[in-house]
């Protein structure tokens, strides 16, 4: 270091304010990168901490929601649950069942899947149904409940007073055997 | 250093020269020749303050002097509370702008014998500087840091060892034939010191002090060019202590880089966790919201015949009969979203007033109101209270 100082006091005027001007500069721009990329990095790691935290309490809680899983459907009979087919099947036998109009619409089943159960949902339209025949239908629905059930429902009045367009999720319950 | 005259070497006064000459420290003080110097002891009062010292020795120069305090090279050697000041100076012109040249970038530039300035001598030390140029006698007669008399003898280049003997001799007996003399016969070398504030000499074997607050008044360049140095140096001093501070700065930066690296690879191992750990964190993720979903669909349902037939009662019971439902949403499990028109815009606030007098209902918020034409168009969000709604029965028509 008194090499150092040794070395600048002995400069002259300008090469001091030059050194000093390179030194300031080089400290700036190397100062800004690094504060920069030090508030980045310490943003991802408060991140990836909260993740991290996020996830230990889920893994802490597996048992007790493995345990919550199993005794939702422990009381459920596996015979009387719908598998996407038999869900699908079903929804036409109540819709014939109910008088609703032939061109009623399902779309793709969306299933999601545990080891012991699965949910499956699928999005059931139709045109032109009578309060009657869509309260027949939805009683239908009622009486396979827990097993099947409406999440979503919606109705819509069109140019005729006494029909309605339709539009529901109906969800099903699968348990594994 | 040597002795000599007539009785043997007393012990040196001084403490023994420690540590090496100093590169930096010889180009920092210029020892100037004793020869062209003169020499004064004044008295002054002890009670006296520097400032007031260095008006006296200005005025007593004027006096003393054949030539201007302008055209000198002059200096003084005091101490706080001594009597005595030590005064030199030397018209400018005996030395050459080649003499003169490392002055500027110099921190002291002081005769020869100001070297031994600030020594704790002894009363009755007399220190013989023998020079090729000059012999130059320094005699404490009384205790106190300033010299009591302080003689300097020219000699010529050409001189031989007996005419230096001589010199010797008579600037011996100038101060009153003195028997105990300590000689020193080489030149005083500048050495490093540990704060580089104060000035270390090497005085034969002997190592000496000058304070680095004295070093004003010890030196003989012009006093205002002097003051010119303080500042620039000042200023250099700040002009270092910033870039000492703006190498702080980078290095914390290389600290800063060489942590990062260490925190990638630490976050990068995290990041693996969080990756491998995924997976098995979405399955449980899963299992909670199906088991829920189950558990609703088990124990709760959505009612939305039952929700309308509330919402209807109103329009049926006669309250408000020129509403007319476009279109009816059940968004959640325990409320309705209603877009309804009518051609009596003054129904609208009945209905709303009868549908929260219904006790099945908690709450109804107007989100959207359209007039146009004769024809009203608004939206009524709904809320239900579940203990009243699931213990009721679907009945009513739309």
């Amino acid at each position: 270091m008194k090499k150092l100082r040794r070395f600048f006091l002995s400069r002259v005027w300008r090469e001091k304010i030059l050194l000093l001007l390179f030194v300031a500069i080089a400290a700036a721009i190397w100062g800004s990168s690094v504060s920069e990329r030090i508030s980045l990095r310490s943003r991802e790691v408060s991140r990836t901490g909260t993740d991290l935290e996020v996830q230990r309490t889920w893994l802490t809680r597996r048992a007790k929601i493995e345990a919550d899983a199993k005794a939702a459907v422990e009381n459920l009979d596996p015979a009387k649950s719908f598998n996407p087919l038999r869900l699908n099947a079903e929804l036409s036998t109540m819709a014939a069942k109910a008088e609703l109009p032939k061109d009623f619409s399902t779309d793709s089943v969306n299933s999601e899947k545990t080891e012991d159960f699965s949910v499956h949902s699928v999005i059931f339209k139709a045109q032109r149904v009578s309060f009657d025949a869509l309260r027949k239908f939805y009683d239908e629905i009622v009486k396979r409940a827990p097993y099947m059930g409406i999440e979503q429902f919606s109705v819509a009045s069109t140019n005729d007073p006494s029909k309605l367009n339709v539009n529901l999720r109906v969800t099903s319950v699968e348990i594994a055997r | 250093m040597s002795s000599s005259a007539a009785t043997p070497a007393p012990p040196s006064p001084w403490p023994t020269a420690a540590g090496a000459s100093d590169e930096s420290a010889t180009d920092r003080v210029v020892i100037l020749p004793d020869a062209r110097f003169f020499v004064r002891t004044l008295s002054v009062d002890p009670a006296a303050t520097a400032t007031q010292v260095a008006a006296e020795v200005e005025l007593a120069l004027e006096t003393l002097s054949p030539f201007p305090v302008a055209q000198l090279y002059h200096g003084h050697y005091w101490q706080p509370g001594s009597s005595r000041v030590l005064v030199y100076a030397a018209y400018r012109r005996r030395f050459t702008a080649e003499e003169t040249e490392r002055w500027p970038s110099a921190d002291l530039v002081i005769p020869a014998f100001v070297t031994a300035m600030g020594m704790a001598a002894a009363p009755a030390t007399t220190l013989l500087l023998v020079a090729e140029d000059s012999c130059t006698a320094l005699h404490w007669s009384e205790p106190g840091p300033v010299p009591t008399k302080v003689l300097i003898e020219p000699v010529v280049d050409s001189a031989s060892e007996e005419e230096r003997a001589r010199v010797r001799d008579d600037v011996v007996k100038g101060l009153g034939g003195r028997r105990v003399v300590t000689a020193v016969t080489e030149t005083p070398i500048p050495l490093g010191t540990d704060d580089e504030r104060d000035f270390r000499f090497r005085l034969g074997e002997a190592t000496t002090r000058l304070a680095g607050a004295s070093a004003e008044a010890l030196d003989v360049r012009d006093k205002e060019e002097l003051a010119a140095l303080r500042r620039a140096r000042q200023r250099d001093r700040w002009m270092w202590r910033g870039f000492v501070g703006l190498l702080g700065v980078l290095l914390l930066c290389l600290l800063a880089e060489g942590a990062m690296v260490g925190i990638k690879a630490w976050q990068s191992r995290r990041q693996q966790t969080l990756v491998a750990q995924q997976p098995e964190v979405d399955r449980i993720m899963r299992a909670q919201s199906l088991s829920e979903r189950i558990e609703k669909l088990t124990t709760e349902r959505l009612r939305p015949f039952e929700m309308m037939d509330a919402a209807s009662q109103p329009i049926f019971s006669g309250q408000t009969p020129s509403i007319q439902f476009v279109q009816v949403n059940a968004t959640g499990l325990y409320v309705l979203e209603i877009k309804a028109k009518t051609t009596v815009a003054s129904e609208v606030d009945a209905y709303q007033s009868a549908l929260r007098r219904h006790p099945a209902i908690a709450n109804v918020a107007m989100p959207d109101y359209q007039g146009r034409g004769g024809e009203t168009n608004f939206t009524f969000v709904i809320t239900f209270r579940p203990e009243i709604l699931k213990g009721a029965k679907p009945t009513a028509q739309p």
